[in-house]
């Protein structure tokens, strides 16, 4: 049953995708100031909302790891830090092309910018923490990825508290007719990969973790060698 | 030519020509009112006032009526275009004032052409339409040119973007593909590990 749940939703997401696609490229108006290069934005914006979900989601989940020592809660820290790194690498691409096409540069060391870089650059760590920290580094990682969960109102309210480059937060409210709805249906699409991503990666991080435990198990009792 | 002859004829009939016909030693001006030279407003005001002799003498209606000498014999046309030309040469100041006053004429005379056909309207007006048409039709062409180029140049921009992107997704899922079969034979490994051991503990 969760399998079949599954499929229908990597379904549905295929085929939101073809729509969005259809939405963002012959739905939507061209924008006044940025012509096509604003298409960018139907896809950069929601990458951004699943770089903070899942940070978000991979803070709380060491944070009752750390409180329970439940390894469950550890599966989905590493699950949705990896899918953090992932769509936070996405938003700094598309956003790099993006501000080549619209400001002439790839890179500027903007307040919004070189947060989203930090918080990223972040996740990175905790990836390599958990992979080559040895013994006790799931914890130095819960560690890591709360203090990326406690950063995220510092990326979003950047744009407000120093003067940025970046458009501000009130672009996507201030949205209107297909443009809107191309911009959410958007953020659902990206919301249920994320969902299906973090599923996916969950399941793995778990299999790995049993099977370790049956290793060190049958090491202990004396069965492997 | 005959048109250029047909232009100064008129100019002399208007009484431009006198200075410039009077260089010929033993010629008199023509008796023909003389207007100021070096404004063209006032000219074209008496144009506008006579609108229709205005046209009349360019198109050459009047160009029959030859000037005549101040002994009654006429000029014969030779003589006056070959003065006529000579003029237009030499007399820049007059060349310049002759220009303005068929200019003026003409544009009476066409604004009471159109005056005639359609009384209604406002003949500068109409007159204009055209133009401004042209004019906007002519920037509307541009300013689309101009965003066609900033679309096509944008254009790679988001191509590279959405490839990026799913560049990127497409690599993660063959990382997870990938990390699958290590587990899977992690997996078997350890069954064939725990196989041997309880075949060696039997």
């Amino acid at each position: 049953m969760k399998q079949a749940m599954y499929f229908v939703f990597a379904g549905i997401s295929v085929l939101l995708f073809f729509y969005t696609i259809d939405l963002i490229f012959y739905g939507t108006p061209l924008d006044a100031g940025l012509y096509f290069n604003q298409k960018i934005f139907y896809y950069h914006v929601p990458q951004a909302f699943v770089l903070f979900l899942a940070v978000i989601v991979a803070g709380v989940a060491s944070l009752l790891y750390i409180k329970r020592r439940d390894g469950r809660y550890d599966d989905v820290a590493e699950a949705a830090g990896e899918v953090a790194v992932l769509f936070g690498a996405m938003m700094l691409v598309s956003g790099s092309i993006w501000g080549k096409a619209a400001w002439g540069v790839w890179w500027q060391w903007d307040a919004r910018l070189t947060t989203s870089l930090l918080l990223w650059m972040l996740m990175v760590g905790y990836m390599l923490v958990r992979k080559y920290g040895g013994p006790s580094a799931d914890r130095l990682a819960a560690g890591l990825a709360i203090f990326g969960a406690v950063n995220i109102p510092l990326v979003y309210f950047s744009v407000k508290i120093w003067r940025t480059l970046h458009p501000e937060a009130s672009v996507v409210p201030g949205l209107q007719g297909s443009m809107r709805t191309t911009f959410w249906l958007s953020v659902l699409l990206f919301q249920i990969v994320f969902v299906l991503l973090l599923i996916a990666r969950v399941g793995q991080s778990r299999i790995q973790r049993q099977v370790r435990e049956v290793r060190e198990r049958a090491l202990d009792a004396g069965l492997l060698d | 030519m005959r048109r250029l002859y047909t232009i100064l004829s008129a100019g002399a009939v208007l009484g431009l020509a006198g200075p410039a016909v009077a260089q010929n030693p033993g010629d008199t001006p023509a008796p023909a009112a003389q207007a100021d030279p070096a404004t063209g407003s006032s000219n074209r005001a008496r144009s506008s006032q006579s609108p229709a002799g205005g046209l009349a003498a360019v198109s050459g209606e009047d160009a029959a009526a030859a000037p005549a000498r101040a002994d009654g014999g006429t000029i014969p046309p030779a003589e006056l275009k070959s003065a006529c030309e000579r003029a237009l040469r030499d007399d820049a100041e007059w060349r310049e004032a002759l220009g303005r006053q068929l200019t003026g004429a003409l544009l009476a005379s066409l604004d009471q052409r159109v005056d005639d056909a359609e009384p209604d309207q406002p003949a500068k007006k109409r007159k204009l339409e055209p133009w401004v048409e042209q004019l906007s039709t002519e920037i509307e062409r541009k300013i689309h040119q101009r965003e066609n180029r900033a679309i096509q140049r944008n254009n790679n921009h988001v191509i590279m973007a959405y490839a990026a992107l799913w560049a990127l997704v497409l690599g993660f899922v063959v990382f997870m593909w990938n990390r699958q079969r290590a587990l899977k034979a992690e997996i078997a490994q350890l069954q064939l590990e725990v196989e041997e051991a309880a075949a060696d503990d039997e």
